[in-house]
């Protein structure tokens, strides 16, 4: 009898899921902007999701291939008077359920970054869907216009976005990543700012871009056979005009813009208080250990640049050293990697004294990063590096006198930085080619 | 004796590895930090296992004095008709109160971690009904089933432990003492009570059929319960830092969703609902037997499962208005959880045995 009952209990759960959500029914999306905006004279915020095209019914008949939906991204956008407000005023204008679980990057508006993004980070965190290592950026301008740019390789803006923020340490380490994580953390630990990567939008200046030949906004063609398939299946005008077989000349869209992942943002507290430039960026990711590859020019009895220096791995160690007259951090970079470009060569590596040569050189440049990004943060007041955590971990006793007013002692700290680089190859050729 | 089970030393020490693991490290691990920061390791391991140490001693110790009946059998044997039935119904009322607070720890964490819109009451009952289940066929049942499940529960900790070891950063455990010892012991006292669910010897011991080994048994909990939760410490503070850890409300939940093993293995908080219903689940099989067990004992009924329906219903009921909110349950896990904890695991059996020994004598 009770295993009976038993029986039909339980197959009251094979009824599904109270909590079931049908893709079908789903808002996808995949990068959340965030504004800050004035209507009316009252403060609001305007939340753009960019979602993705979810499939609805079965491949269409006839034909045989199946056709996907012309688009595979949108924006959509509402404002509110709080964050989460705006979130669900997405429903005034979407039958569907938002779904913030595959969302790849958050992006800031930089009114928004100026003004505080305590509030952003601290309704992602709160979020049960939104994840730790969603990517965060600030963005120059509005977010809704970053998001509505397009993506030039990847299929959605947020995996481009993405993976180019991922990628960023490997290749030229030039942009400190973020993900909500590192946000939530360099926020809430004392003596650590908060820097994230810079989005910024461009209009490529190249005629055979996709970008400017490409279908209308959000479209992404799929390839030469399927575009045939539909060349040959339709004929209307409309397809006319954007069939890039047709040639490139008829749809060129040069206000179309995409966007790039060239600076960083840095924050004091919460607030945005300026940028770091490429190279001040490769110094940060020196000192803070995230630069795992990347690009170092020098010039090597040259007054400009004449040489360049690939760096494959790096590592370094910041000591801080308190004594009498102040705090003193010492950063040690340590890296190996290979001379890639040596322009006359001018540099003769197989003489000892050449190589060492270049090596100093290219320390001195490594050094000079450092040195910029560093004078830059301390003239901001934001300490990015977590000097401030550090001396928080190693001496927590003098951390107590000086935690409260770090922000303000931070300028005035000095930072020795030693960089020892070694040139361990120089690529598939020895000398560098000579013009006869 | 009620239960004519009978479990091997092995089962033993699983259902107690089952009842300190399941739901300690999820809703404690954030409290633990609050007040010990990066030290929370530290108050995981020496002190609450110290305690748990004397707890075994006190409950072993009492056990072979009475190695036929339980607990609440014996205790109008040794202090009397009445104040033995009255101390017997006071722990029949701490199980089921007990039971409830697993009960509301289960569904409250489902509810805010993965099924916000389903209703709470019914994951109440659904976990109810099949732990009332597992109680009526008797402690052989209980102790087979957390066999098969404690090795599902513990393959998947160590798992989600193990995946995130890359991303930790051995500097979020420094600085070491920042503020002295203090905070790092003044956190332990809300490991103790998990630690002192050794005292389930005393309700399960007749059921041993290798009586001997009772005490390896709890020392060997107590060696692997110093180890797992100073790894598990370790590793959610070295992931987030003690910051984060004291912001968060399931720490352990975070870490999990953190995992991300070369952008493929990932997402994988499914395994912490696999872990939470496996746990929640046999913490409350077990103290339904026991408080069904303690309940017939009080009344001198011949069978206790006539007393599980009941017992059921009741936890089902008051788990939602003892505990509405998650901060108010996490507020009396952490803060008055450990002195119920300390006068019926420690306190009650102490006494009961001191005067066993007295009246011995006598």
């Amino acid at each position: 009898m009770i295993a009976l009952a038993l029986a039909v209990l339980l197959l009251l759960n094979c009824a599904g899921c109270w909590d079931r959500r049908e893709l079908d029914a789903l808002n996808v999306a995949t990068m959340i902007g965030v504004d800050r905006i004035v209507k009316d004279g009252k403060p609001r915020v305007l939340v753009s999701i960019l979602s993705l095209k979810t499939v609805v019914g079965g491949a269409p008949s006839g034909g045989g291939s199946v056709v996907m939906p012309p688009s595979l991204g949108y924006v959509s956008s509402a404002e509110g008077e709080t964050i989460t407000d705006a979130a669900r005023n997405i429903a005034l204008r979407s039958p569907r359920l938002l779904y913030l679980g595959h969302a790849q990057a958050i992006v800031i508006g930089e009114r928004m970054a100026r003004e505080g993004i305590q509030d952003v980070i601290d309704y992602a965190d709160r979020n049960k869907e939104i994840r730790y290592r969603t990517e965060v950026v600030t963005c120059q301008g509005s977010a809704l216009e970053a998001l509505e740019s397009q993506p030039e390789y990847e299929s959605t803006s947020a995996m481009e976005l993405s993976k180019m923020i991922r990628n960023d340490p490997v290749r030229i380490s030039k942009v400190v990543p973020a993900n909500l994580f590192n946000m939530i953390y360099s926020l809430m630990t004392p003596g650590k700012d908060a820097a994230m990567p810079r989005m910024s939008l461009l209009a490529p200046p190249e005629r055979g871009s996709s970008i400017r030949k490409g279908p209308a906004s959000g479209e992404i063609t799929l390839g030469k056979q399927s575009q045939q398939d539909q060349a040959g299946q339709q004929t209307g005008a409309k397809d006319q005009d954007v069939n890039p077989l047709l040639g490139v000349e008829e749809a060129q869209h040069p206000e179309r813009k995409t966007f790039q992942v060239d600076g960083t943002a840095v924050f004091s507290g919460d607030k945005l208080v300026g940028w770091l430039n490429e190279k001040e960026g490769l110094g940060t990711m020196f000192i803070t250990r995230q630069a795992r590859g990347g690009e170092i020019p020098f010039a090597f009895k040259s007054p400009e640049p004449n040489a360049s220096y690939t760096f494959r791995s790096a590592s370094a160690s910041v000591k801080p050293v308190i004594s009498q007259d102040g705090i003193t951090f010492e950063v040690m970079i340590k890296g190996s990697g290979q001379l890639t470009e040596d322009k006359n060569s001018a540099i003769d590596l197989t003489k000892e004294s050449d190589t060492k040569a270049a090596e100093q050189l290219i320390n001195a440049e490594a050094q000079r990063a450092c040195q910029d990004a560093v004078t830059k943060c301390q003239s901001l007041h934001a300490d990015i590096f977590g000097f401030g955590d550090m001396i928080h971990k190693a001496d927590p006793v003098f951390w107590k006198q000086i935690g409260d007013r770090w922000r303000d002692y931070f300028p005035g700290v000095k930072v020795q930085v030693t960089a020892s680089f070694t040139i361990e190859n120089t690529g598939v050729t020895g000398e560098a080619i000579k013009t006869r | 004796m009620l239960d004519k089970g009978r479990i091997s030393s092995v089962q033993l020490l699983l259902i107690i590895c089952m009842l300190d693991g399941a739901t300690g490290i999820f809703f404690l691990a954030s409290e633990v930090a609050k007040i010990a920061g990066p030290d929370s390791w530290i108050s995981v391991s020496i002190l609450p296992s110290l305690y748990g140490l004397l707890v075994a001693g006190v409950v072993i110790a009492l056990a072979k004095r009475f190695p036929y009946k339980v607990f609440t059998e014996y205790l109008p044997d040794v202090v009397g008709k009445i104040p033995g039935k009255l101390l017997a119904a006071v722990y029949t009322l701490s199980f089921i109160f007990v039971a409830s607070v697993i009960l509301n720890e289960g569904t409250t964490f489902i509810n805010a971690a993965f099924m916000p819109r389903t209703p709470l009451s019914v994951f109440d009952v659904m976990l109810a009904v099949v732990a009332i289940y597992g109680a009526y066929l008797g402690i052989e049942c209980i102790a087979r089933e957390n066999e098969l499940i404690f090795s599902l529960f513990m393959i998947s900790i160590l798992l989600t432990l193990a995946l995130v070891t890359t991303d930790i950063n051995l500097n979020n455990l420094k600085p070491v003492f920042e503020n002295g010892i203090l905070p790092a012991i003044k956190a332990a006292p809300m490991i103790c009570p998990l630690r002192g669910y050794v005292f389930f010897i005393l309700m399960l011991y007749p059921y041993l059929n290798q009586k001997q080994e009772a005490a390896k048994v709890a020392l060997l909990f107590l060696l692997i319960y110093t180890v797992y939760p100073v790894w598990a410490m370790l590793t959610i503070v070295g992931l987030l830092g003690g910051q984060v850890t004291g912001h968060l409300v399931f720490p352990y939940l975070v870490l999990a969703r953190y995992i991300s093993v070369g952008n493929f293995l990932d997402r994988m908080e499914i395994l912490i609902a696999v872990i939470w219903i496996a746990g929640v689940f046999m913490k409350l099989a077990v103290f339904y037997h026991s408080a069904a067990i303690a309940a017939a004992n009080t009344l001198g009924l011949r069978s206790y499962r006539a007393t599980l329906l009941p017992i059921a219903i009741i936890t089902v009921i008051i788990s939602r208005t003892l505990f509405p909110t998650i901060l108010k349950l996490t507020t009396f896990l952490s803060q008055t959880y450990p002195i119920y904890a300390l006068i019926g695991e420690l306190a009650i059996p102490a006494l009961i045995l001191l005067i066993a020994l007295i009246r011995k004598r006598m």
